[in-house]
């Protein structure tokens, strides 16, 4: 991505380009019909890019180090399934456990890419098809619901104040901690630096394996929290709940201005990208756009999106 | 000087050709000549501009004055085609047969327009022409083997083929063959096999060879070019060539003067900071015993294929060693150290020769270059301080006078020089005691030379130990204490050079 020099200052398109698409949306749709202000309506776009977000902070370290992660929407559905189940038998002790549970799940994708040195979208495509037969088995290849004297266990989640749930609240809690994670931490300065050179982080003596592994682990993490939050919206689970995620979190991440290359972009782009195809789905929906024909923006938003923060320097043949 | 033995005009024929990139005179009013039927060799030090000189035959630089004559008329290229029309093609060192074809195909790789039969490949024309060729040259390889079946000097065998080929479809007289160091990497029975089948080859070609093997040079050239600074210095035919006297016009003036800061010079401390007992690596280097004093600079000298690269990479963990002991400050670490985290974390440090791919992250800024190898030491509170991170960073660009309108510049937009101080500043804040530095002024202008010399010399004042593989050999004689010499993965000698400097020709007399 270019960037103009201002005197002192430089200003960065990767993250003032989304924030213009999100206001221009915003205010377009908002023109076109009152009811995109609506109360409702607002808290319908959080919701929705509030899901989003979550799993995509995950995946945005994993691209930020240059990696991809495929495994996020059959992990979403093995996690879902998994947390209802333990809802129904065991209430409140569900949550630590899907928590432990997402970790290693994610844990289980930086080992194998770790030991096995082969490319991160095939380690995920391949673990994507053990967590989709995982969540097969346990579901019974069916859906499950949620038994009504645990709805209390999920209620308090979706408990509105004004257009706000508390899983909005999570979801902005997240946003602060993963922010400071990749400002302010090493590892968060290590995972810039693996998705900018490999080898100089390697060669100035920083640790890229265990980055990797903590990359992937925080993406097992947030997928297990995302999980959370579809269950507590939609009150049941099953194995085809996941994999329709998986695009748009991949959406999300690289139309807020993180580069699949790596290095490029972070935590606050990925916000932007959720609210910006979140507003984009709404706004087509409120002024009646066919829903046959929301994929075709859905697509080639990606693709502009990419070929806008794809560092060329970096990857000089395509296949 | 003189020119052949050929009173007539020579058959390529370069005159006066100059070249210069930005402010460097690669070649200044260089000549040379070959004719049908003759291998000429060209030798030189490492920047003497054979490299650019072969280029510019090639088609792949344009020279900035001077001109090439081929059988009297003058030919002008634009490109490697236009080179290529003329029957001329380099063997290059990194080798271009691909490995997942076979012998035919890669003999006519890029040139499968002249095998159509209607938009279709004809494998059958193919087969024969490649039968034909390889048997005009006296090749024994099944043009259907595969190419990953072949050894190194077969691969170069069908090298030399393709351009053969390439020149006769081109209908040029006399192909003219580039030998780029094709010696490096054969064992010496290949080296016996190539040398014989040059002179085979030799009464259908021309053939320009370079190596750094004067012995080489010697038996197998008819004539001989030296080239000192981008100039001709020489030419012999061979009935006066010995390798002592290329070596003498090659290194020419040995003055080493204050240029490395020489004055400064201190001696080594007593006590042995890192001490390697016969360590060796399969195909690199073998039985290397040596020990680094502290405060000391220690050379390592050697051509391409000396194994003196791989040493330095297994010392930072880059690689392994397969065999040997390692001690740092008397402890034995070698079992420990497997990674460059695990070398960085025993007090080495490693500044690489490809200082934009390796040595910085060019689209950082300096402040978050710098402080790449202090990150943990900066965190308060379980965070790195930016605070923290801007103060050490201006004390670093201050003390080593990178030039910039502000440390949050990224390092891509930095000059060569600015670039390695960087890279530089990164080491010095890491406080490590033991620092490789492999060819740290390589690219950089005279002035940013000077300074990092300096910095070396206050480096060591701090007692860091550096281990240096120098661009040249003055450059290694100028600053270090003791000199190792490598030919063939071995130590041949070290050479100390705390008191009387010794001279490049000291050198080469071992390494050649």
């Amino acid at each position: 991505m270019k960037k103009i020099q201002f005197k002192n200052s430089t200003i960065d398109f990767t993250k003032l380009l989304p924030l213009v698409a999100v206001i221009t949306l915003f205010t377009f749709f908002s023109l076109r019909n009152s009811q995109f202000l609506g109360l409702y309506n607002i808290g319908n776009i959080l919701d929705f890019a509030n899901t989003y977000f979550i799993a995509g902070i995950g995946l945005t370290f994993v691209i930020l180090i240059g990696s991809i992660d495929l495994s996020i929407g059959a992990m979403i559905s093995l996690d879902t399934i998994l947390f209802i189940i333990m809802i129904n038998a065991i209430g409140f002790w569900a949550y630590p456990i899907i928590i432990v549970i997402g970790i290693a799940l994610g844990l289980f994708n930086g080992v194998v890419l770790m030991r096995l040195k082969i490319p991160s979208f095939i380690v995920t495509l391949g673990s994507s098809g053990i967590f989709m037969s995982l969540a097969l088995i346990f579901s019974g290849a069916g859906p499950i619901g949620l038994v009504p004297k645990q709805l209390h266990t999920l209620s308090f989640l979706t408990a509105r104040i004004g257009p706000f749930t508390v899983n909005h609240f999570l979801g902005l809690i997240l946003f602060i901690v993963f922010q400071i994670i990749q400002n302010k931490t090493v590892f968060g300065k290590t995972v810039y630096a693996v998705g900018n050179s490999e080898v100089t982080t390697e060669l100035s003596g920083l640790p890229i394996m265990r980055t990797k592994l903590i990359s992937f682990t925080i993406s097992g993490l947030c997928t297990a929290l995302a999980s959370i939050v579809i269950v507590s919206i939609m009150l049941s689970a099953a194995p085809s709940t996941g994999p329709p995620y998986m695009l748009l979190i991949i959406a999300t991440v690289v139309v807020g201005g993180t580069a699949l290359s790596g290095g490029l972009g972070g935590v606050y782009n990925t916000l932007l990208g959720s609210l910006l195809l979140s507003m984009l789905r709404n706004g087509m929906n409120v002024i009646g756009i066919d829903i046959y024909y929301q994929q075709i923006i859905y697509g080639a938003i990606i693709i502009a999106a990419v070929s806008l923060t794809l560092d060329r320097s970096k990857i000089k043949i395509v296949k | 000087m003189k020119i052949g033995s050929n009173s007539m005009e020579p058959f390529l024929n370069m005159v006066n050709i100059s070249k210069s990139f930005l402010n460097v005179k690669a070649l200044q009013e260089v000549n040379f000549s070959i004719n049908e039927n003759e291998i000429v060799g060209l030798v030189g030090e490492n920047g003497a501009g054979k490299s650019t000189l072969v280029k510019i035959l090639a088609g792949v630089y344009k020279a900035d004055q001077g001109k090439i004559s081929m059988n009297g008329k003058d030919i002008y290229f634009n490109n490697p085609q236009d080179a290529k029309k003329h029957g001329i093609g380099i063997v290059f060192q990194e080798q271009s047969i691909l490995n997942n074809m076979t012998v035919y195909e890669n003999l006519f790789l890029g040139q499968e327009k002249f095998f159509l039969n209607l938009g279709v490949l004809s494998k059958e024309r193919m087969l024969k022409e490649a039968g034909e060729i390889l048997a005009e040259l006296d090749i024994d390889i099944v043009p259907t083997r595969n190419a990953n079946t072949l050894s190194f000097v077969q691969r170069e065998m069908i090298e030399i083929a393709r351009n053969v080929w390439l020149a006769r479809k081109s209908n040029a007289k006399v192909p003219i063959i580039l030998l780029d160091e094709p010696t490096t990497a054969l064992e010496q029975n290949d080296i016996k096999f190539l040398f014989q089948k040059l002179n085979e080859i030799k009464k259908h070609v021309a053939i320009i060879f370079i190596s750094h093997r004067l012995e080489e040079i010697v038996t197998l050239c008819d004539r001989v070019y030296v080239l000192k600074d981008g100039k001709n210095v020489d030419c012999f035919s061979k009935d006066d060539l010995s390798e002592n006297l290329l070596r003498s016009k090659m290194v020419g003036k040995e003055l080493v003067g204050e240029f490395y800061q020489s004055s400064m010079q201190r001696k080594a401390g007593e006590k042995v900071v890192l001490e390697l007992k016969g360590c060796s690596k399969k195909h690199a280097f073998y039985d290397v015993s040596f020990q680094l004093k502290e405060g000391e600079i220690l050379s390592i000298c050697g051509t391409v294929g000396s194994g003196k690269e791989e040493l330095c990479k297994a010392i930072f963990g880059i690689t392994k060693f397969d065999s040997g002991e390692v001690y740092i400050d008397g402890v034995d670490i070698k079992g420990s150290i497997n990674s460059p985290m695990d070398a960085f974390n025993k007090g080495i440090g490693y500044l690489p020769e490809d200082r934009r791919n390796e040595g910085l992250i060019l689209n950082l800024p300096i402040f978050e270059n710098i402080t790449l190898t202090v990150l943990k030491k900066l965190k308060s509170h379980g965070m790195v301080s930016r605070k923290r991170q801007f103060e050490v960073t201006e004390k670093m660009v201050k003390k080593i006078d990178i030039r910039s309108a502000s440390i949050t510049v990224l390092c891509k937009n930095l000059s060569g020089g600015n670039q390695q101080k960087v890279v530089l500043g990164k080491w010095l804040l890491s406080g490590n005691k033991i620092l490789v530095m492999s060819h740290p002024t390589r690219g950089v202008d005279v002035g940013a030379k000077q300074q990092i010399y300096t910095l070396m010399r206050e480096m060591v004042n701090d007692e860091v130990s550096l281990i240096i593989m120098g661009d040249s050999f003055e450059e290694d004689i100028g600053l270090a204490n003791r000199i190792i010499i490598m030919k063939d993965g071995k130590i041949m000698t070290i050479i100390d050079a705390n008191e009387s400097k010794p001279t490049s020709a000291d050198l080469i007399k071992y390494i050649v």
